[in-house]
């Protein structure tokens, strides 16, 4: 579902991202790994259209994110490490945008709202302004705005930062759910033990590069993630 | 504690002459230099001037009558109104809205020092405005009147008791605006509409009020007895500036009496007010169903939320939206008279006076910018159009078109009165219609790509993109350059071709190059938004 091939991205003379290859197959959880400044934030961003690369090539479903941005994005929700979302807008309104640019029939965008708002009971929250909603708020609607549109690929950087437990629990169960159904995500994240007990596969970056990807008992062995993470930081 | 305080709350006032916010770094000492010298301009060539004048054309008559009281009453009023209304809404975001307030509470800072170090802010502010009032009305004063150590003394006073007078009113305001403030549901067009209010009431005072001083100065006898009978104190205050003890003493005890009861107020009112989280009443949601919208309805109807969801926003860049139809009326109502004035001021010059209303009509155009902060507006949330199945042209086609709706009607308006009133063929009644439409076009797209090509999307406070950006300021002169542009070249050459051919070059121009700009905005301008 997801390619990228030979990624590099460079910030004037430092690379943050070098020569990194990682593929996503259907049904799969990929957790993205390491350290603060490794270059994950500038791979997902790339692979949802939001950061231009130097080299390499991205292609989601077989097309490639530069050529054919718009037919990628549609099959693609993103939600960034900062929810910043349109704070003049209410949370119901803010919903409908995007049902609206992903077409979203009217139906299906009433069932899901209900749906996801329910779940993350944020539901008598919507008429709210966002200015008013506090991080973990944001947050979950940005779950649920990704949600809405059912996108086939689902980008997110570090999505448990500021939820609480039961909707982190929910979120897990979501992805679990997600990915059963065909879907794949693509997630960074600092939580190793979640990325442990949740990852189908999982990827370490350090300094712009792949040093470990493959399934997680692939990448773990006998050890805790944590472990083998410290490890290669260490080396 | 109190010093530290001071310090940084100092810092904060002058931090925009060191520090430059958009680059992010400090100004060179050059700069630091020049903005300073530009303050200074202002302040005192601008003001300090306007005030002196007005200081010396009243001085001489009303010492001439025996009033120097009443001189000072006058000036001071003055004073105390400039230093209160300008520093009224800094108080209260100063004192009550101010960002550090939750940091300096957590502290363990008494409230009165933070009280104290906050005022110290609005003190300043409101001196600063009430000095170039009173300080030329002391020179004058005492350059017609004679200089002598109680006027001096005396006049010091008085300016101490103004600044005074001037922070209990802001904070008296400041306190009260606060308190409405909590209370209000629609700020934005609630303060819209406040701040309509109080430039109408400015322009309304403006043009009474040189009718007002040349009537008092004429009868200053007369007026002088009466206040004098019906407001002993306000004869009384301006005794001060004459140099009498009395008066100046108890002024200055009052101020001092008036001074520990706001401050005792605002010390019990502080924390209330600055931890209050405004009116709570939680709107409920109630599911209905919604009318679905393209892509482009979509982002139209964002833009317009993100537009009526800000006063800054609205009176800053679409304030030309109620001047435009406001001068349409106008034109209705004296267009005649006014097009009789200007034919025989412009007679040499066949429909001169048709070019001068088309080019107001443009320069008025140029009031309504709404595109140029568009895309830094975007700011953090940039990734929302960028990450979404839109194409980055949609954006800012909409962002050009929000902005085209926003002027292209009410200009439609005005134009349509200004038919009513002018006597001319009907190519040239036409093209009056056809050249500020398209003029409004070429508007809107021209400051879409100022804000494409200038973005500032790192901001912490909105007004940074809306209303100190350099892309609004070149936007703003260019526009009027080009519409002012217009009539001058029709006075230097243009009449010669007639105006139908004038106008239908203007025209033939401005099409080709909102064509220009527009296809720019739907490649490279797509491209370049897509990189942001």
């Amino acid at each position: 579902m997801l390619k990228i091939e030979h990624l590099t991205k460079c910030y004037g003379e430092k690379k943050a991202v070098d020569d990194l290859s990682i593929h996503i197959q259907k049904g799969e959880i990929y957790g993205f790994i390491g350290h603060n400044g490794a270059g994950k934030t500038t791979t997902l961003k790339s692979v949802v259209g939001i950061q231009q690369f130097d080299e390499g090539t991205i292609t989601v479903c077989g097309e490639s994110i530069v050529d054919a941005p718009l037919s990628c994005k549609k099959k693609i929700a993103y939600i960034p490490d900062n929810p910043d979302l349109y704070e003049f807008m209410s949370g119901i309104k803010y919903l409908n945008f995007v049902a609206d640019i992903f077409a979203v029939p009217r139906k299906e965008r009433e069932e899901r709202i209900k749906k996801y708002a329910d779940l993350f009971e944020i539901t008598g929250d919507l008429a709210q302004p966002i200015s008013a909603y506090s991080h973990g708020m944001k947050q979950k609607l940005a779950i649920v705005s990704a949600w809405l549109h059912a996108p086939e690929l689902i980008i997110m950087d570090e999505p448990f930062v500021g939820l609480d437990p039961k909707a982190a629990h929910l979120l897990k169960e979501m992805m679990r759910e997600h990915c059963d159904n065909g879907g794949a995500i693509f997630f960074s994240t600092h939580v190793l033990e979640v990325a442990e007990k949740l990852c189908d596969k999982v990827a370490i970056i350090k300094q712009g590069q792949l040093i470990k990807a493959g399934t997680m008992e692939e990448v773990k062995g006998d050890h805790s993630l944590e472990d083998v993470f410290l490890e290669m930081e260490a080396e | 504690m109190l010093k530290t305080l001071l310090k940084k709350q100092l810092g904060e006032v002058f931090k925009g002459y060191f520090y430059n916010a958009k680059k992010n770094k400090m100004r060179s000492k050059f700069a630091v230099a020049l903005w300073i010298l530009f303050f200074v301009a202002i302040m005192v060539g601008m003001l300090g001037g306007m005030f002196g004048f007005l200081a010396y054309s009243l001085c001489d008559s009303l010492l001439a009558a025996n009033v120097g009281w009443l001189y000072f009453m006058i000036m001071s009023g003055i004073a105390i109104v400039l230093g209160a209304f300008g520093s009224v809404f800094n108080t209260y975001s100063g004192l009550y809205l101010a960002k550090d307030n939750d940091l300096l509470l957590s502290m363990p800072v008494p409230v009165n020092i933070i009280i104290a170090s906050r005022l110290l802010n609005v003190y300043l502010l409101g001196t600063m405005y009430a000095a170039t009032v009173v300080l030329p009305a002391l020179i004058v004063y005492w350059y017609f009147a004679g200089i002598t150590a109680a006027r001096v003394i005396c006049g010091i006073a008085l300016f101490l008791v103004i600044s005074v007078i001037v922070l209990l009113l802001s904070c008296i305001l400041g306190w009260v605006v606060a308190k409405i403030s909590l209370k209000l549901k629609n700020k934005s067009i609630v303060t819209v509409l406040t701040s309509l209010v109080f430039i109408g009431g400015y322009y309304f005072l403006y043009f009474k009020a040189s009718d007002l001083i040349r009537d008092v100065a004429i009868n200053a006898v007369f007026y002088g007895e009466k206040i004098k009978g019906v407001a002993y104190g306000l004869y009384l205050f301006g005794r001060i500036g004459e140099g009498d003890a009395l008066a100046t003493l108890v002024f200055c005890v009052a101020s001092v009496v008036l001074t520990i009861l706001t401050w005792i107020v605002l010390e019990r009112s502080f924390l209330k007010i600055a931890t209050a989280t405004g009116k709570t009443t939680k709107v409920k949601y109630v599911a209905k169903s919604v009318k679905e919208k393209s892509i482009f309805g979509a982002l139209l109807a964002k833009e317009l939320g993100r537009f009526t969801a800000s006063a800054n926003y609205m009176l800053n860049c679409g304030l030309g939206i109620l001047l435009i139809p406001a001068c349409g009326v106008l034109l209705l109502v004296k267009g005649k008279a006014f097009l009789a004035l200007l034919s025989n001021f412009l007679g040499g010059y066949e429909d001169a006076a048709i070019i001068l209303i088309i080019t107001g009509l443009c320069t008025l155009t140029s009031m309504i910018d709404t595109a140029v902060p568009a895309v830094s507006l975007e700011g953090k949330s940039i990734w929302i159009p960028q990450s979404m199945p839109i194409e980055p042209k949609t954006v800012l086609r909409v962002k050009a078109i929000m902005q085209f709706m926003l002027s292209g009607l009410p200009m439609l308006f005005s134009c349509v009165c200004a038919l009513f009133v002018v006597e001319t063929s009907v190519t040239v009644k036409v093209l009056m219609i056809v050249m500020p439409l398209l003029y409004t076009a070429l508007a809107a797209v021209f400051n879409t790509m100022i804000g494409l090509k200038m973005p500032l999307l790192n901001w912490t406070n909105e007004m940074a993109p809306i209303k100190q950006s350099g892309a609004v300021l070149l936007a703003m002169l260019i526009g009027w350059g080009s519409s002012i542009g217009q009539f001058l070249l029709y006075m230097w050459q243009g009449y010669k071709i007639g105006s139908v051919a004038y106008l239908g070059i203007w025209t033939a121009v401005i099409a080709v190059l909102t064509i220009g700009i527009f296809r720019w905005l739907d490649t490279k301008g797509a491209k370049l938004f897509a990189s942001l």
